[in-house]
């Protein structure tokens, strides 16, 4: 496999983590930049297309979370909003997706991994250098969350 | 996110696109970078730790606190302390973007869990509710293979063995309950060897807040992958100390990078059977902190003095538990490295 095509199978994938523990698109398409830096510089022996995504994904959630320690972000970043509109999806579902990147960073995170990329609750704690307790938790406050946010949708 | 959320979701975001432009920028950083069609080629970037100690000598407000020597075949973390948030982060940029466990916790993750007042029964309450997590198999996630009752001379209240199984692997865990994590050091892979009768005798077990997690990948045959240890006690004056002891055979020792700033100090401290543990603290709260490869040890106290750290520190019998984990890891317990 070459870049071009390492690119052209992950680009999406790499965005798609990049907006789950970003604060807006602009961050997100940061992160993927440095995400693919990375990824020229790196000498993993990837042995597989699945390691390379996984790599990819790890990669994108630690530069998410870089950015977003920085002491000007994490002041000034928040009060800028979410603007979906770069991010709307294909064929619908738009309110909830919404909904689920409208949760705090920490929980929309640890949703991502879990449901859409399939991390299981031990790999997450790795990624993300917490405990399995800890991402259990914001697991279930992310899913409280969300679950009130669709309810508020549904009345409205 | 029920089933049906899962899938929604999931097709939602499977329709979400990168920008035109993002591709074309992402595509263009290969012309400035070498790369090779026949393998991942790299470029000249300086190892982790090197890079670290290099900004320690070169930025005079960085300086290194190491672990001492006493268990060599063990490393152990590196805790770097910066002057400022930027300097952090150029130290955490630096090292291939390793997110240090310390200031995650300094910077107050989990600040809803600030406000509570872990003496009171609520705040009891809200322990037991952490723990019993541990043991939930409802949310759809796990499916439970066992859930049995202790009986007394188990040392356990409960065990539950639940399973979740991602499209990689299959996930096994071994959850125990007990009122005081004396009763389930036993049960560690390594076996006796953290004794915490002393904070028995001078702190109160929180009831049902202490828990025993084994991880096995694949088949409960497997080599124990990860194991973690917890419990909650309360001094006499309200005081909350939680003991975490987590082997993780995936886990790495790094370094970790702390902005001074965000801390009212920092201290590294040798216990009276000569183990290093840096002590952290801010507002009402201090975290002691002992890493070694595979390996963590942290204590948490809220609204407890560094003095009375100390103490726990010093009565845990901490270097009984290292060598006890050394020798484990020497002989046939040897870690399961996962792919």
């Amino acid at each position: 496999m070459d870049y071009e095509e390492a690119v052209r199978q992950n680009l999406d994938v790499v965005y798609r983590a990049a907006l789950a523990c970003c604060q807006n698109p602009a961050d997100a398409e940061d992160v993927v930049q440095s995400t693919f830096e990375k990824l020229l510089r790196s000498d993993t022996a990837f042995t597989d297309e699945a390691h390379l995504r996984r790599w990819l994904v790890r990669v994108a959630v630690n530069e998410g979370r870089n950015l977003w320690k920085s002491f000007w972000r994490r002041n000034v970043a928040s009060l800028e909003g979410l603007n979906l509109e770069p991010v709307a999806p294909e064929g619908g579902q738009t309110a909830l997706l919404e909904a689920v990147l409208a949760l705090p960073v920490e929980y929309r995170t640890v949703l991502h991994l879990y449901y859409y990329e399939g991390y299981s609750t031990r790999e997450i704690a790795q990624l993300l250098h917490l405990t399995e307790a800890n991402v259990r938790t914001r697991m279930k406050r992310g899913r409280d969350k969300l679950r009130q946010q669709l309810t508020k949708e549904e009345l409205k | 996110m029920n089933d049906k959320l899962q899938q929604q979701y999931r097709t939602a975001m499977d329709g979400v696109h990168a920008p035109a432009e993002l591709e074309v920028r992402v595509r263009g950083l290969n012309r400035t970078a070498r790369w090779s069609s026949s393998g991942w080629v790299r470029k000249a970037v300086s190892g982790g730790l090197a890079a670290a100690l290099a900004l320690a000598v070169a930025n005079g407000a960085a300086y290194a606190v190491t672990g001492s020597t006493w268990v060599e075949h063990l490393a152990q973390t590196v805790l770097y302390f910066h002057d400022g948030e930027e300097e952090t982060q150029t130290a955490v940029k630096e090292e291939d973007a390793r997110i240090d466990l310390s200031s995650q916790w300094v910077t107050g993750e989990d600040s809803e869990d600030d406000a509570i007042d872990w003496s009171t029964p609520e705040g009891v309450a809200a322990l037991q509710a952490l723990v019993a997590d541990q043991f939930d198999c409802s949310d759809g996630s796990y499916t439970c293979l066992l859930d049995e009752t202790g009986s007394g001379e188990d040392g356990w209240l409960r065990q539950v063995v639940r399973l979740s199984s991602d499209y990689l692997r299959d996930h096994y865990e071994q959850n125990y309950l007990a009122d005081d994590a004396a009763d389930l050091t036993a049960l560690l892979p390594w076996g006796e060897g953290w004794d915490l009768s002393w904070v028995g005798r001078h702190y109160d077990a929180v009831p049902e807040c202490s828990w025993l997690g084994l991880r096995y990948t694949n088949s409960m045959d497997a080599p124990v992958s990860a194991a973690y240890l917890t419990g909650y006690y309360v001094s006499d004056d309200g005081g909350l100390l939680q003991l975490w002891c987590a082997y993780d055979s995936g886990a790495e020792t790094w370094a970790d990078h702390v902005n001074e700033e965000e801390l009212d100090f920092h201290e590294t401290y040798t216990t009276a059977d000569g183990v290093t543990v840096a002590f952290l603290g801010r507002d009402s709260r201090i975290m002691g902190e002992l890493s070694l490869e595979g390996m963590t040890l942290y204590l948490f106290g809220t609204d407890l003095t560094l003095t009375e750290l100390e103490e726990v520190a010093d009565h845990l019998e901490l270097a009984a538990l290292v060598e006890g984990y050394a020798d484990y890891l020497a002989g046939e317990g040897s870690l399961d490295k996962e792919g």
